[in-house]
């Protein structure tokens, strides 16, 4: 018994030491410093019409004593709690499994008006808020917070805030993680917890801030009751049809059934008790592009009607080109169907005609 | 005699009014003209303009964006020093207005001389976010 707990002591330690992700979202920059973002691992799981949204928030740099970080959310969540301590680590385990040589080390190593706000909550060193309003409105807050939004957040912001007014605002309040014995890099992983329609993954906020051609880099892993359809589709998805908008710089790494052993690792990590033991479908995708060419959101379709929106994943764009194409289809038909019929009158005319003349 | 005497005299001021009218369009300063700038998705609409020199422009300055924007005029130099704050801060000289958000301000400024001017936002990120337009004065 004893052996085994410290073998789980040091997979924990392990888990936590190893690929730390560097998450967050766009930034809110403070006036006297910028946020370095680093990878972003997320994992959007969804189960009995729920989408469990798990992100962490780790910041390099920052200067000024005031940073933080928004998220767009598809809906008003229930809750927003502190994630489990390794859920992020495990799921990167299991698609980036360690060299023996990196376990070694690893386990011996140390660890206008204002938007609405609907929902305050401190977890450690971040202040989060769900806010609900346009992209003015949101604005404002994190103006009259004291966060410079950056020149490209008017459009960012607007992109989300035409589907859905709700974004998540994470502070992080660097005199209380010093007063928490928190250092800089560490992360802090937050679950949000909303009921909607289908999962979502916000991609293009990754990309606030930043320059057109520095690369943006994110791990997301999906957990869902079947195989997800998604928009756009990854290199790699297979499932897709010509039509349907492509983009390079997603791929699909990761397909296939969730091991039990895996949600069982999940199941036993704090607040991930209501994860089903079995018949989860894991999707794993690694994103590497430029934040210029990252000007769509992950749509899902998980209900297994392979039907992923087009306004979800903020490709409306290539929503109207699909319609015209369609009805260009409908109305090459309509003409087809038209002569075809003007042809029938013709030749029942001529066959009346003959039939007369010979009559 | 008399009456014709004056109604000559009354036509010849006329006329040298006139002439000096017609000098005064040719080469003196021309009569303030409005230009409505709009700031979108922090850029300039339009990106560039073309001025006449000695114009005095009203300048309409649109801010249609949540966040505050800044409209400078200035050479490329004059530019770059606002940008590496040696111009001072705020920019409030001539030329140079602060636009807060969703907000209007109108700005009066006189092109002397004939050149290639800019007009650019310094809020820290904005003009290498590409937040400039060209202002050429003819």
């Amino acid at each position: 018994m004893r052996r085994r707990l410290l073998t789980l002591f040091a997979l924990t330690l392990a888990l936590m030491t190893l690929a730390g992700p560097a998450l967050a979202c766009g930034g809110l920059l403070s006036p006297n410093g910028s946020v370095n973002l680093l990878r972003t691992t997320t994992l959007a799981a969804y189960h009995d019409g729920i989408e469990h949204y798990i992100t962490s928030f780790r910041f390099v740099g920052g200067g000024g004593a005031k940073f933080g970080s928004i998220v767009p959310l598809p809906g008003v969540p229930t809750d927003v709690v502190k994630a489990g301590d390794w859920t992020l680590q495990r799921l990167i385990r299991e698609v980036r499994p360690p060299a023996p040589e990196a376990r070694v080390f690893a386990a011996t190593a140390d660890s206008v008006a204002g938007a609405k706000e609907l929902l305050n909550v401190s977890i450690d060193a971040l202040d989060i808020t769900v806010l609900e309003g346009g992209a003015a409105e949101v604005a404002k807050w994190a103006t009259d917070k004291g966060f410079l939004l950056s020149p490209d957040a008017p459009e960012v912001l607007d992109f989300y805030a035409s589907r859905s007014p709700i974004f998540l605002a994470a502070r992080f309040d660097s005199k209380r993680a010093a007063d928490q014995g928190l250092a800089e890099g560490d992360g802090t992983p937050i679950h949000v917890i909303m009921p909607t329609p289908n999962p979502w993954v916000p991609l293009r906020i990754l990309g606030l801030g930043k320059q057109a051609t520095e690369p943006i880099q994110a791990d997301v892993f999906l957990l869902t009751d079947r195989r997800p359809a998604m928009l756009p589709a990854a290199i790699g998805d297979t499932r897709v049809g010509e039509l349907i908008p492509r983009t390079s710089g997603m791929r699909l790494s990761r397909s296939e059934w969730a091991s039990e052993q895996l949600l069982a690792d999940l199941r036993s990590d704090k607040g991930m008790e209501w994860l089903p033991a079995k018949n989860m479908w894991l999707t794993f995708l690694e994103i590497d592009t430029p934040a210029g060419v990252l000007g769509y959101d992950l749509a899902i379709d998980a209900s297994g009607a392979d039907q992923p929106s087009y306004v979800a994943a903020g490709l409306t764009d290539a929503l109207a080109r699909v319609r015209e194409i369609v009805s260009g289809e409908a109305v090459s038909w309509v003409a087809m169907m038209a002569l075809g019929a003007v042809a029938g009158a013709i030749a029942g005319y001529v066959i009346r005609r003959r039939v007369a003349t010979t009559g | 005699m008399r009456v014709a005497s004056a109604s000559r005299t009354r036509v010849a001021a006329v006329l040298l009014a006139s002439a000096f009218a017609f000098a005064g369009c040719s080469t003196g300063p021309a009569g303030p003209k409005t230009i409505e700038v709009r700031m979108h998705y922090s850029k300039y609409l339009p990106s560039s303009l073309e001025v006449a020199a000695g114009t005095t422009v009203d300048f309409v300055i649109v801010n249609q964006d949540p966040i505050a924007h800044e409209f400078v005029i200035g050479t490329e130099a004059e530019q770059l020093a606002h940008e590496n704050g040696k111009a001072g801060d705020p920019h409030t000289g001539p030329g140079e207005a602060s636009i807060p958000a969703q907000g209007t301000v109108r700005l009066s400024y006189t092109f002397a001389r004939a050149g290639s001017l800019l007009y650019a936002c310094h809020v820290p990120g904005h003009y290498n976010y590409g937040m400039k337009g060209s202002l050429n004065v003819i």
